[in-house]
Parts: C-alpha cells; structure tokens; sequence
C-alpha cells in the first residue's frame, strides 16, 4: 500500500496549519466547511505565507521516509484499498495512517462502540460485553481508544480478538482504533498497553502524520472517522454534553444507524444516550441487538462464551443483592460466621463469570455468563 | 583540703549517649587545674550539651556545693560519637564535684549516671531510660542513677541498682552513702496502666468485615480498606491491634525502649500493641526515620503494632516508596557517612483509601475522568504489591446499624491465637511467626494445598490474569485461612475464601 504525493502534501499541510484550525473550526461551525476547503484556500489561513511557501516546497520522499521510519503504512483516498466507508464523508482524510495490521480495515462490517470518559461500572461493564460479543460474532469493533468506555470496548474487543492478529482462526474479528493525533502515539498516555496490543493484533489509525499530538479539533475529526469507519454506532452511556453524541451525529449525517444502551433515567451518565433513544436511535441491550439490526434479524446467535447454568438458590439470593447494587462484604452478610461461606460464594460466581471482583473488593453483575 | 585537691583533679563518670535506638557508653570526664576561672566541654557535644554549662553551674551552687573557679576542662568520650540532649547535666555535675573533692572518686566508679537538672539542682527526666538501663547492664556497670520518674522504667532490667533521684543533692548524698536509695516507685514496673483499648464490640453494621480483619490479624498480612468517607474505615483499623495476639516480653519491651527513645512514653512497660496512624502529609524521614541526627519514624514507633495509612492516594509516592523495603524486611537501615543503623519495623500496614478523589460514590461523584484516573494511578502506587487482604468498606444500612453488633475483641483474638501458634509452629525454624512473612519458594514448600486447591487457583488465575505475586498472596492467605480453621491442607474452599478477599491491581487498570 501507498500514498500518492499529492494526498500526502494536503496531509503534511493540515498538519502544518492545525494551531490555526481551532479558531477557525468555531468560525465556520462544522468540520466539513474546515477540512474540505481545497489546498490554496486552507494554506491561506496562514497570512505569513510560511505554510503556503512550505506547501509548495513539500517533498514526498521524506514523508514516505517518516512514515515507515515509525512503522506506519499509509493509504490515500486514491488507493483502491482505502476503507469505502469513508469516502462518503464530506472531507474524507487524504492519507490514513495505520499502526499494525492494514488488513483489518478489509474486514467485514464494523460497529463503532463509544461513549463517556467518565464511565460508571454499569457502562463500563456494558462497553466491554458488546465488544466481547461483536468480535466473538467476526464484527470488528471501531473506537478512539479514550478512558472509560472507548477503552472498555477495546479491552472487551481484545479478550475475544485472535493473538496473533489473523482474522481466520475462530472467526473472530480484529479490533480497531481510532486516535485525534498520530497513530504512532498512544493517547491517552496511560493507555500505552493497550496501544501496544491494539497494534499488535489489529490496527490504530489517523489521518494526522506521524510524530503529531493532537489539538481540540481533532477529537471532533476523529469522531466522523470512527463514524465514518463503522457501519453502525452505539453509544454506551454520555451525559448530554458528552462528544461521543457528535459521533452519532456523524453516523446520523452519513444515514448509518445509531443506536444507544439505555441507562437509569436517574443517573447523569446516561442522560445523552438516553436522549438519543427519546429521538428514536434503536434501543440495544446487548451484543445480540446490535447484530440483529446490523445483519437483520436472522443473524446467527453470538456464541455464548459460557453454556447457561441452573444455580443454587443460595447463589441466586446472593446475586440478587449484587444486581441490586449492594456489592460489599458487609451488605451481602451480617453473621461474621457466615462469612466464610459468602466468601466462597462470591468467588464461585466469579468463576462462573457472573460476577466481578472490581478493584479494592466490590462485586459487579458480570455480563459474560448467561443464568 | 587544699593539698588533697592538688592530688585529685581528676574525675571519671560513666554515662550513656542515645545513638538511634540504642545507648552507647559514654565517659564524661573533669579536669580541675589552677588558672583563670574556665569551664570548657570538649567531645562533639551539641548545643543542648554546651549550654549544660550554665545549669551546671547553677545547679552546683544552688544545692549547696561549691563551683571551682579554676580551669575546668570535660571531655566527653569516646570522641567520635556525637553527643545530643540534655542528659549529660547529671554526670557532668558528679564529675566535676568528684574531681573537686566534694565527692569521693571511688563512690563514682561502677555507676552510670544520667539526668537533665534545673538550675536549682532538681534533676529533671529524660528520654529512652530502658535502653540506657539494657546498655549499663550490657557493661556490666551494676548500678544507675537516673531521675526517680524513669526509675520503674529501668528496673524493667533484671539484675541492676536503680537509683532514682530526684534532686542533685539527693545523688551526692546517695553516691557518698550517706542515705540510702530512695524506696523503689511503689508501683510495680510490669504493671498495666495504659488506657482502655479500643474494642471490636464498639463496631456495630459492619459484621460482614470482621472475618477480613481476623484472617489479617491472624496471618499478620497487610490490609487495605477501600471505601467513601466517613464509613468506618479509621474505626475499623483502630480496633486492629486488640485482635492481634499480646505482645511477648520480649516484644514488650522492645516497644517499651523505642517510644521511650521519642519521648512518647515512659514509666512502666508497653501492654498495648502500638498503632500509629501518620497524616498524609508525612515526609519520607518522618515515616521511616531518618534526618541529620537518625530518629526513628512512625515506621518504627509502629513496630510490633499497625501502622495505618489513611487516605493513601494523598501520600507523596517517594514517601510509600521509602517504606517499600522496610514492610519487606521488618527493618528500616538508614546509611549516613559514617555508619549504619537499622530501626526495627516489623509492622502490619493498614491502608485505607476512596474510590475517587470526592468520595461522593459513584451516582453522585462529580469527579471528571482525568480526577478518577489520576486518583487510580496514585492509588497503583507501590505499596499495593505488599498487601494481602482487601475488603470494601460500605456505609451500614439504618436497619445494620441498629441490629448487627461486633463481637468483642477478646472472643475474636482467642481463635487469632490458635491460628497463630499453628503457624509458628510451622515457620519457628525459619525465623519466621507468621505467614505473611513467607516467601515464594517456603511458600511452595509449606502451603499444604491439595491439588484441587491448586486447580482452583490456575482456574482463578486463567480467568483474572492473575500476576505471579497475585497468585501467591491468594495462596498465603487461604494458608491462614486454613489455620483459623485448624485445618493442615488448605483446601479449594481455602483458596474459594482467599479469593474474595484478594487485592487485584489488575482490577485497578481495568477499572479506569
């Protein structure tokens, strides 16, 4: 794969002039009135006509150099292999940047999975099963690698991905990244791990060069990319203000489906993706929705990661407490010499993944095993 | 009397210095010789020292004796070790009145002496008694003049003379045999006089949370309490060193000389397992000792007891990294220049922490991403690799409150201690008392697990992916499981119970 000249010149010159495209971004209210303008009117943001005088003086062999000096591969708008969901975009990027494998932009459908930074456990948990589900079920699984419940995603996405990256194997799907700066560049910095096996099996990509750290602009371009990348969007939970509703705006402007997993009415985190519902994006409970509206209602069930299994009764009273939210040692017993045996409850449930441990000993309703 | 004097100008009395946690001998010696009226100290002696001049003076004058006016030179010796505090007024006064002849130089020899005066010749208490006491019997110096209100402190040495005085005419007199050793503190020594302990039974709705602090206590493992404010979290970890098994003699007295050493105790023996609970602003010498002049820290004071660290994202990470080594070794070593000293600190740690920066709990917790996450990586700090045992402390429920009542302390301790002896049993020969102290390989060697025990674990460690070190706290604390149930093989129930109770950081990384 390869870029041609001219796409890699508008790339270097985008880059150049991103200090400029913030103010410029609110001027005109819309990434596409920015980022489609053609070359001449965007090197003429920059009255000094330094970018203008670099633009023209542009050499493609040094960024090709760079581009493979960070192990990247480039593929322009021109390329036959470039993803075609994009081109549909108003201002398709010129140059994706892609860190790992190329070949997972070839795969079948994608849904992207996005949502709050700030994500409850209830998101959280939730962004990790559909990943978990959709790639199990060969769908490959777009987000923007962010804390919370892009991360999440990636994470669930990673527990089914193949190891070694071949999206042969179990049918399995490799997952996908989209990041605001260069692909090269793990953001958030402490998501350096998960860059790493994103990479590894399967791709991260941006339409920035490499080396580039992003501005406040390019979260919002991201976004159309994830839109763009993905054939359906599901946002997890985000509270009204939340930027991953302009990635359902996006999907919604490209006439894709959006679709949003409902939350308590009460809770902050969800009134974004509450709304959306209100506004008539499809309501998905889990992996399984989401696939009945991505291939049609015939869609061959998810495999279960886990056959359903009948459980005591005792178990059953204890993972009622925990769905009603009452997760510590001290609300799920009151009898000091019954602990020992709540204890070891608890870890039988964890066993059967129905539960989770989080961090410092609450239990969580765990959405991998089926009752 | 005048040629007399010529003859004995000289005079030696013995003393102890406090050099870190332990008393080292000290010679104080006068030289009285004709000339213009001088009084000089020699023998790296630090201000405190130095000014012991002027209240000696005064001290010596005021209890009816006469100050030479002569040339008087002390020295103190040996002269590399420095001198701090004001504990040589004492000796400093014997000597010079023994070297001025008001007091017989024979009368001196084989009696360590030590006391702050005032200067009316009272003489005042100082610090770190017992380890002054350990060291006049380590020299075989048979008897100790000290002040009278640290008098029951150093007969907590078996086999010494304890003079204690309260006044420095009351020491010559003594010194000379004129009067006989001032009755011994009518209070025994060994006697219990600290305050009532804080008792399990005052925790009531958190019932749920006693076994986690029993299996802690029994396997001396570290505990960490995660939970929002004002939930119980201080409350429970204060009532930690009452389940604890009583401290030995041995360990007693160890307490006894280290907070004596700080001045935060002195008189009878230390009952009570100690618990210190520094702030979060702490520095790193404060907790594990340290400084220009080497004090022991919190670390140290909490030794043989818990050391609780509240709010533990709050601490400074050199300061959590400073007590790395020390919780893994049970001693802190402080190397200075010209020397090495090691502070005890076999300590069980306490941390405590919310789960965000607010404390507010997730539905109403206003932290942004970046708080939570920052919050997260300060919490992933690098005492979490050191702690065994994990719960989550809730708020109680109105109807808990009312109906669930702990039981006390006594009870609970009674089954600690059966655990306990069980495991010393097993570790005696290596030195070792309990089983948070095991390491990787005894651990292998010592665990008992059956093998299904072991298919618990690998089928626990496959789903959670657990670390290396993750699976062995599991093991060691299904070990002291297995001892509270009397229990020699631990069994998968063992391991099921450990499980529930374990510190995952894995969890942590997911969580942001």
């Amino acid at each position: 794969m390869n870029a041609c000249d001219d796409c890699l010149r508008r790339t270097a010159l985008i880059a150049a002039l991103a200090p400029w495209l913030d103010v410029e971004w609110r001027r005109r209210s819309a990434p596409a009135g920015v980022l489609s303008l053609p070359d001449d009117a965007l090197a003429a943001l920059d009255r000094s006509g330094r970018v203008g005088r670099a633009h023209a003086a542009f050499a493609p062999a040094q960024a090709r150099e760079r581009i493979a000096a960070a192990g990247l591969t480039a593929v322009c708008r021109c390329h036959d292999r470039y993803p075609a969901g994009l081109l549909e975009l108003a201002d398709p990027p010129a140059v994706l940047h892609v860190a790992g494998r190329p070949a997972a932009l070839e795969q079948a459908d994608a849904v992207a999975i996005v949502g709050a930074r700030r994500g409850t456990t209830y998101g959280i948990e939730v962004a990790r099963a559909l990943g978990r589900g959709l790639t199990a079920a060969g769908v490959p699984v777009v987000s923007g690698m962010a804390m919370g419940v892009d991360s999440a995603a990636h994470v669930g996405a990673l527990e089914q991905a193949p190891v070694d990256g071949s999206s042969s194997g179990r049918g399995a799907a490799a997952p996908i990244a989209v990041l605001a700066g260069a692909a090269d560049v793990p953001y958030p910095a402490s998501r350096r791990r998960l860059h790493a096996q994103l990479v590894r099996r399967g791709c991260v990509v941006s339409e920035l060069p490499p080396g580039f750290s992003a501005y406040r602009w390019c979260f919002v371009a991201r976004n159309r990319l994830i839109a763009g990348l993905a054939a359906q969007t599901v946002v997890v939970e985000a509270t009204v203000r939340s930027g991953s509703l302009t990635t359902a705006d996006f999907a919604a402007q490209l006439g894709r489906p959006v679709g949003a997993v409902p939350g308590p009415v009460t809770s902050r985190f969800s009134a974004g993706t509450n709304g959306l519902l209100a506004a008539g994006a499809a309501v998905l409970r889990d992996s399984r929705d989401v696939l009945d509206q991505l291939l049609g209602p015939s869609a061959p069930p998810a495999e279960d990661p886990l056959p359903a299994v009948p459980i005591e009764p005792r178990l059953r009273r204890l993972l009622d407490a925990i769905e009603r939210g009452h997760g510590s040692l001290a609300e799920l017993t009151s009898d000091p010499d019954a602990t020992t045996r709540v204890l070891q409850d608890l870890t039988d449930l964890e066993l059967r993944g129905l539960v989770r441990r989080e961090f410092g000993g609450r239990y969580v309703r765990a959405l991998e095993g089926r009752r | 009397m005048p040629s007399e004097r010529n003859l004995m100008s000289l005079a030696r009395v013995d003393t102890f210095a406090l050099d870190g946690v332990e008393a080292r001998r000290v010679w104080v010696e006068a030289d009285i010789r004709r000339g213009l009226s001088t009084f000089a100290v020699v023998g790296l002696a630090d201000k405190a020292v130095r000014e012991a001049r002027e209240r000696v003076r005064a001290a010596i004058v005021n209890s009816g004796f006469v100050f030479p006016q002569e040339r008087i030179t002390v020295n103190l010796a040996p002269a590399y070790l420095r001198k701090v505090g004001p504990g040589f007024d004492l000796p400093l006064a014997v000597a010079i009145l023994a070297a001025s002849g008001q007091l017989a130089p024979d009368s001196v020899s084989g009696c360590a002496v030590i006391g702050e005066l005032s200067l009316t010749g009272e003489v005042r208490a100082v610090r770190g008694a017992l380890a002054v006491a350990e060291g006049v019997r380590r020299c075989a110096l048979g008897r100790l003049l000290l002040p009278r209100t640290r008098a029951r402190e150093a007969l907590l040495v078996p086999g010494l003379e304890v003079l204690g005085v309260e006044h420095l005419r009351e020491a010559v007199e003594i010194l000379r045999g004129e009067r006989d050793t001032a009755p011994v503190p009518a209070h025994d020594p060994e006697a219990d006089d600290s305050v009532e302990e804080p008792d399990l039974s005052d925790v009531r709705g958190h019932n749920g949370l006693i076994p986690a602090l029993e299996v802690a206590a029994a396997g001396g493992h570290n505990l960490f309490l995660h939970g929002p404010p004002g939930t119980g979290k201080t409350m429970l970890a204060r009532r930690l060193p009452s389940l604890l098994p009583p401290m030995t003699r041995h360990e007693a007295i160890e307490v006894t000389r280290l907070h004596s050493i700080v001045g935060l105790h002195g008189g009878a023996l230390v009952r009570r397992r100690p618990f210190r609970s520094p702030h979060h602003t702490i520095s790193a010498s404060g907790l594990v000792g340290g400084g220009a002049i080497p004090t022991p820290g919190e670390a140290t004071l909490a030794h043989n007891g818990v050391l609780f660290l509240d709010e533990l994202s709050e601490f400074a990470r050199p300061v959590l990294e400073a007590l790395r080594q020390p919780l893994e070794d049970g001693r802190v070593t402080i190397v200075r220049a010209q020397r090495v000293m090691v502070f005890p600190t076999r300590v069980t740690l306490v941390a405590a922490a919310n789960p965000c920066p607010c404390g507010m709990g997730e539905s109403a917790c206003r932290c942004s991403a970046a708080d939570l996450a920052r919050h997260q990586r300060r919490l992933s700090g690098p005492l979490l690799d050191r702690i065994d045992v994990s719960v989550t402390v809730g708020r109680p429920s109105g109807a808990a409150l009312r109906s669930q009542a702990a039981p006390p302390s006594a009870i609970v301790r009674e089954r600690i201690v059966a655990a306990r002896e069980r495991q010393t049993a097993r570790l005696a020969r290596f030195g070792m008392t309990c089983n948070a102290q095991l390491d990787a390989r005894l651990l292998r060697e010592l665990s008992g697990a059956t093998p299904d025990a072991h298919r618990v674990l690998y089928a626990l460690h496959d789903r959670n992916r657990l670390s290396a070190r993750g699976h062995g706290r599991i093991l060691r604390v299904a070990r002291t499981l297995a001892d509270l149930a009397g229990s020699d093989a631990v069994r998968p129930d063992h391991i099921h119970q450990a499980a529930a109770l374990r510190l995952d950081d894995q969890a942590l990384a997911l969580a942001a």
